[in-house]
């Protein structure tokens, strides 16, 4: 059974829908990446999981409907989002980020433990602990980010556009270790990603947005070898 | 130098009053980012109501914590039927709301109450030889049971935003709501927790002051002006900024007025108007306020 299925799916803001009637699967332990243009409604797609935005039809998520249940309750049950942007909380140091990541838990030892494991991972924030986050630069965000969000112990993990903002190196390092994250925690993780080339090399499966809908799903190394893909996403 | 002593006391008095419910406005603002122009008739409000229950023979303490809880339920209540549905970045409609809430507390207390000043009862002691001398200026106990509090609550205040999940949760949600409610942070009840929090504060305050201003409709009204050029002084989203600009303005307003004879009492108020604008000319975050930091 699927960690996550959802099932035609529109949402959209105000009046006019994004998403015409999307389906997408997640299988626990595995990454899979959405590619689509602009527009297409990656980011959409996230918030309708996430529950940010009104949806209509069907979400499960670990076997509970979760089609209009609410940002919080989504994230207590083990859902954890890296939105656009970082999500930074700028005026809180770089610790409290984390401390504010864990909000949903209880085990106050588990969250010491698991702030210590993220300072392991990513040394740099360890040097900032206890400097605004808003002063951090793009990239020590970003890990701030995908730290802040793990900080919930989240069964899947919705990653919106984590390389906007960061050098090839950068972008590189954090797929890297997102991909180690997602091995060693058993964590499926759901990314939207405008670097195709990267994503697809550490997801196990892609789906391929277009206008609101799926146009296709098929593992990441044959939409890495597809020709349409190839002409639209990997620019070459 | 006795007159200078007594002048200093009566702006220290009337700081702690203006810190006091720039407190309460610091408290909206950190939640919903609003100014509530009708916190000032909240707690004038909440004082009658103190003043109905002392009517029928509940003790002045008691009727003062009834208040509080009176208070909390009313600020609750406004956020949650009148700010929240308005939804985020509705600005104007909400100080509209605040205006409309102004004059509803205002007509509905008059309609109650009447439009006569009523006496208040003080909490401690107050015949005239009740008073603590300090440089030959007197403090009378009100007064410095005025300023426990506020301190008390001050700390208080810090202390939950410092050392609790609850505060930290409340941080979280006034810098970033978003990234609040994906974390799993229930943002409404934070913000309503918020309107809650000031109008208690209110609601303690109204009756405190009470004795001293008479019992009317109008009691709070200058108090919220001075509160809002404190909030602005201080910086909006800084609570210790608050109290403290509420005092320097006291103090000032204080010796201005009694040593520039042009001032005096009556204009008294444009001094605190024109801080307002300085302040909002030369450091519109205020003395302590947060600037808006981001690196992109």
């Amino acid at each position: 059974m699927s960690l996550l299925k959802i099932e035609d799916v529109y949402a959209g803001y105000g009046a006019a829908d994004v998403l015409h009637g999307i389906n997408v699967t997640v299988d626990a332990g595995e990454v899979v990446v959405m590619l689509g243009a602009n527009g297409a409604g990656k980011t959409t797609t996230m918030r309708a999981i996430s529950g940010m935005i009104q949806r209509r039809g069907r979400i499960t998520f670990d076997g509970h409907n979760i089609s209009k249940a609410a940002p919080d309750a989504v994230v207590r049950l083990g859902l954890a989002q890296v939105p656009q942007g970082r999500g930074t909380i700028a005026d809180l140091t770089v610790e409290e980020n984390l401390r504010a990541g864990a909000h949903v838990r209880k085990d106050k030892k588990g969250i010491a433990e698991d702030i210590d494991r993220w300072f392991g991972v990513y040394p740099r924030l360890l040097e900032r602990r206890r400097q605004k986050a808003g002063l951090l630069s793009g990239g020590e965000q970003q890990m701030l980010a995908v730290s802040r969000a793990m900080m919930s112990r989240p069964k899947l993990l919705l990653c919106d556009e984590p390389s906007l903002g960061l050098s090839p190196k950068l972008t590189q390092e954090l797929f890297a270790s997102l991909s180690q994250i997602s091995k060693e925690m058993g964590m499926a993780i759901l990314l939207v990603e405008q670097n195709a080339t990267l994503a697809l090399q550490i997801a196990d499966r892609g789906y391929l947005i277009e206008v609101g809908t799926i146009a296709k799903t098929r593992p990441a190394s044959e939409l890495a070898g597809d020709d349409a893909v190839r002409a639209a996403y990997l620019g070459y | 130098m006795d007159l200078f002593v007594d002048r200093v006391i009566d702006g220290i008095n009337n700081g702690v009053i203006y810190g006091f419910l720039a407190l309460a406005l610091v408290c909206v603002y950190r939640s919903t980012k609003h100014l509530n122009l009708a916190q000032g008739e909240m707690a004038m409000f909440c004082a009658f109501i103190a003043y109905a229950f002392t009517k029928i023979g509940v003790p002045v303490v008691l009727a003062i914590v009834l208040a509080v809880a009176a208070g909390a339920v009313i600020g609750g209540a406004v956020e949650r039927v009148l700010v929240r549905p308005l939804g985020a970045g509705a600005d104007y409609s909400i100080l509209l709301v605040g205006i409309g809430l102004f004059l509803s507390l205002n007509a509905l207390a008059g309609m109650i109450w009447g439009g006569d000043p009523l006496a208040f009862p003080n909490v401690l002691p107050s015949a005239p030889d009740d008073y603590v001398a300090v440089f030959g200026g007197r403090l009378r106990y009100q007064q410095l049971l005025t300023m426990a509090l506020l301190a008390a609550i001050l700390a208080g205040v810090l202390a939950l935003f410092k050392y609790t999940k609850l505060g930290l949760a409340m941080r979280t949600a006034t810098s970033n709501p978003e990234s609040a409610r994906l974390l799993g942070i229930r943002v409404n009840r934070i913000n309503s927790l918020g309107w809650m929090i000031a109008a208690a504060i209110g609601g303690l305050l109204g009756p405190l002051v009470a004795p001293g201003t008479t019992l009317t409709t109008f009691m709070m009204f200058n108090f919220l002006i001075y509160a809002s050029a404190a909030a602005t002084l201080g910086g909006f989203d800084s609570p210790g900024g608050a109290v403290l600009a509420g005092l320097i303005i006291g103090v000032l307003e204080s010796l201005v007025g009694g040593y520039v004879s042009i001032i005096g009492s009556d204009l008294k108020l444009a001094v605190a108007l024109l801080l307002l604008v300085v302040v909002l000319m030369v450091k519109p975050s205020g003395l302590f306020g947060s600037k808006q930091v981001e690196r992109v």
